[in-house]
């Protein structure tokens, strides 16, 4: 080191010593960068943004959406434990599963998505809702979001189409019970056409789409099951009756797992009445026959 | 030579089983095509094709009387026509049209007038027409327009649409035609009477449009030109049962009928 300077000029060894100082210094400040942060971090204060959102910003009465909601440290120090919190600016909205949870330490930043809210009354104004982040000393509020409450949508059910023929429509949610199984269909006409879904959830082909007709007073419906070598398909055939008294319209019938099968060429037996496996449709080797009925509230009013 | 014999072994046998399948896919394509004999010259001829029969009835002219049944019950085809079967009938066809009463109970809609008697008032539908018959042999389709005109002859049942006028298919497409079976009842101006359903193992048979067609086309294989055809109920109501064969075509389920037309051949007993 002497030798070393020795070489300088006596006129820049003070430089060359502040040089080598500053050098020294920087090296030190590099590897203990950490330490220098933390210690200079101790010296402010936490800061914290908050932002929250919603997948929807109209929800109808009765039903929920999801809340998302981000928090970021502002400078460079870690959030420490704190909360959260969502206010609403009515009652008309509920936080689920908790308006208030716990939030762990936060480095970099952190999203929150576990909560939801739901719409449990009319509101004619837009509700506002925000959230409030705590920790330590630290509130920090978020954005304000405005979600709407609207009306709780008509389910339809099978009505009287005002028509010069005042056909009925079986748009809506039956229940059904086919064989020992109970379950449920959902089923949208137009015109003639039956459109939907069927749910059984103990049956062999708990759900699936369907497609069908109807006319006067019968139904013919197919539901669709999953595909195989040779198609196959359960078809429900029979005709519904209207209970006043009840305000209800039944339908009785059967339904059958059919299997494509070309030789068979007589159509035998009765569609709807005979649930038995000697009912044959041309085309089609019937397999298995249940019986099938389905039962839903009828709108008697759309008549006067 | 050994290597030789057994391709052409396995060559014969490939081409034996691909022979097969070939029949089998056009056995499983091919229509059918039977003649019934009926009475009084009439005569029926079907065609099945896989899922889809059609079947039309002949019948000559001044041969058959034409009558309008009221039957208002629910049951399948063959229980609710059977008892209206004499032992001259050529055969018994859809009615017209059912809607509901606000009670939830069925009612038959559209003019019906039978035995010079009016049961069920006309409906002021701007298309359509009214099928009248004098009992006495002839038979007229009365176009809407002029369906006041209706009023004069025996029988009567209104219907709708006239898909056949002039000898032409009268019938546009439209988004709201869907696949139904379907029964029209014909007419030429010499008296000859056609009627003709098609029907489907699902209850899917033909738009309208397509059932047009089909009826012209077993008006053109017969020779005939139609002036007016009607179609009457479809779906489930589409029906046409001939007693002397013990035949019924269209859907067997149960179904609420409203009422029927009966062609009765002129040179049998007479039964109301």
């Amino acid at each position: 080191m002497k030798e070393f300077l020795d070489l300088i000029p006596k006129k820049y060894k003070a430089m060359a010593l502040c040089v080598f100082g500053i050098a020294l210094f920087s090296g030190w400040c590099i590897t203990n960068g950490n330490e220098l942060k933390n210690v200079w971090a101790s010296f402010q204060n936490p800061d914290a943004k908050v932002m929250l959102d919603s997948t929807e910003h109209a929800l109808n009465l009765g039903g929920a959406t999801d809340l998302t909601i981000q928090i970021y440290p502002v400078g460079i120090q870690k959030l420490p434990q704190g909360t959260i919190s969502i206010s609403s600016s009515s009652d008309a909205m509920k936080v689920i599963p908790v308006q208030h949870s716990d939030v762990e330490s936060i480095e970099g930043s952190k999203t929150i998505s576990n909560l939801k809210i739901r719409a449990i009354k009319a509101s004619d104004d837009p509700i506002t809702i925000y959230a409030t982040y705590r920790t330590g000393e630290l509130t920090k509020k978020s954005n304000v979001l405005s979600i709407k409450i609207l009306p709780k949508p008509v389910e339809p059910k099978p009505h009287f189409d005002i028509t010069d023929t005042k056909r009925v429509v079986l748009s809506g949610t039956w229940e059904t019970v086919l064989g020992a199984d109970s379950g449920e269909l959902r089923l949208r006409q137009s015109e003639g056409k039956i459109s939907g879904s069927y749910s059984f959830p103990s049956y062999k082909w708990p759900s699936g789409k369907i497609e069908g007709i109807t006319d006067g007073n019968t139904y013919r419906i197919k539901l669709f099951v999953p595909y195989k070598k040779v198609e196959e398909r359960l078809w429900l055939a029979g005709d519904y009756v209207l209970h006043k008294e009840s305000g209800s319209i039944q339908m009785h019938g059967c339904a059958y797992h059919l299997r494509r099968m070309s030789d068979q060429r007589a159509q035998v037996g009765s569609q709807g009445i005979d649930c038995s496996i000697s009912v044959k449709i041309p085309g089609w080797k019937t397999l298995q026959a249940d019986s099938f009925m389905a039962t839903a509230s009828f709108d008697f009013e759309t008549a006067e | 030579m050994k290597r030789t014999l057994l391709a052409a072994f396995a060559l014969s046998l490939t081409t034996l089983s691909l022979e097969s399948l070939s029949a089998e896919e056009l056995n499983s394509n091919e229509c059918i095509d039977t003649t019934y004999e009926i009475v009084a010259g009439s005569e029926a001829i079907t065609r099945t094709c896989g899922e889809y029969q059609t079947i039309s009835v002949y019948i000559p002219a001044k041969t058959a009387i034409l009558s309008v049944h009221e039957i208002q019950k629910k049951g399948t085809a063959k229980q609710t026509y059977s008892p209206l079967a004499v032992k001259n009938t050529i055969l018994i066809a859809s009615g017209g049209f059912f809607g509901y009463r606000s009670d939830g109970h069925e009612k038959p809609i559209g003019l019906i007038r039978a035995n010079n008697k009016r049961l069920v008032r006309m409906l002021d539908w701007d298309h359509g027409g009214v099928l009248v018959s004098d009992k006495k042999g002839n038979i007229k389709i009365i176009p809407a327009q002029n369906r006041s005109q209706a009023g004069a002859w025996s029988e009567a049942i209104q219907s709708k649409p006239i898909i056949i006028n002039s000898g032409m298919v009268d019938v546009n497409k439209n988004l709201r035609d869907s696949e139904f079976n379907r029964v029209a009842i014909g007419y030429t101006l010499d008296g000859d009477i056609l009627v003709v359903g098609t029907f489907h193992s699902f209850g899917q048979a033909a738009t309208l449009v397509d059932f047009a067609k089909i009826f012209k086309n077993e008006a053109e294989r017969r020779e005939l030109k139609i002036h007016r055809a009607l179609a009457m109920d479809g779906g489930a109501g589409a029906q046409i049962y001939i007693p002397s064969k013990n035949l019924s075509f269209g859907d067997s389920g149960r179904s609420y009928f409203p009422n029927a037309v009966r062609l009765d051949a002129t040179n049998g007993v007479q039964r109301q």
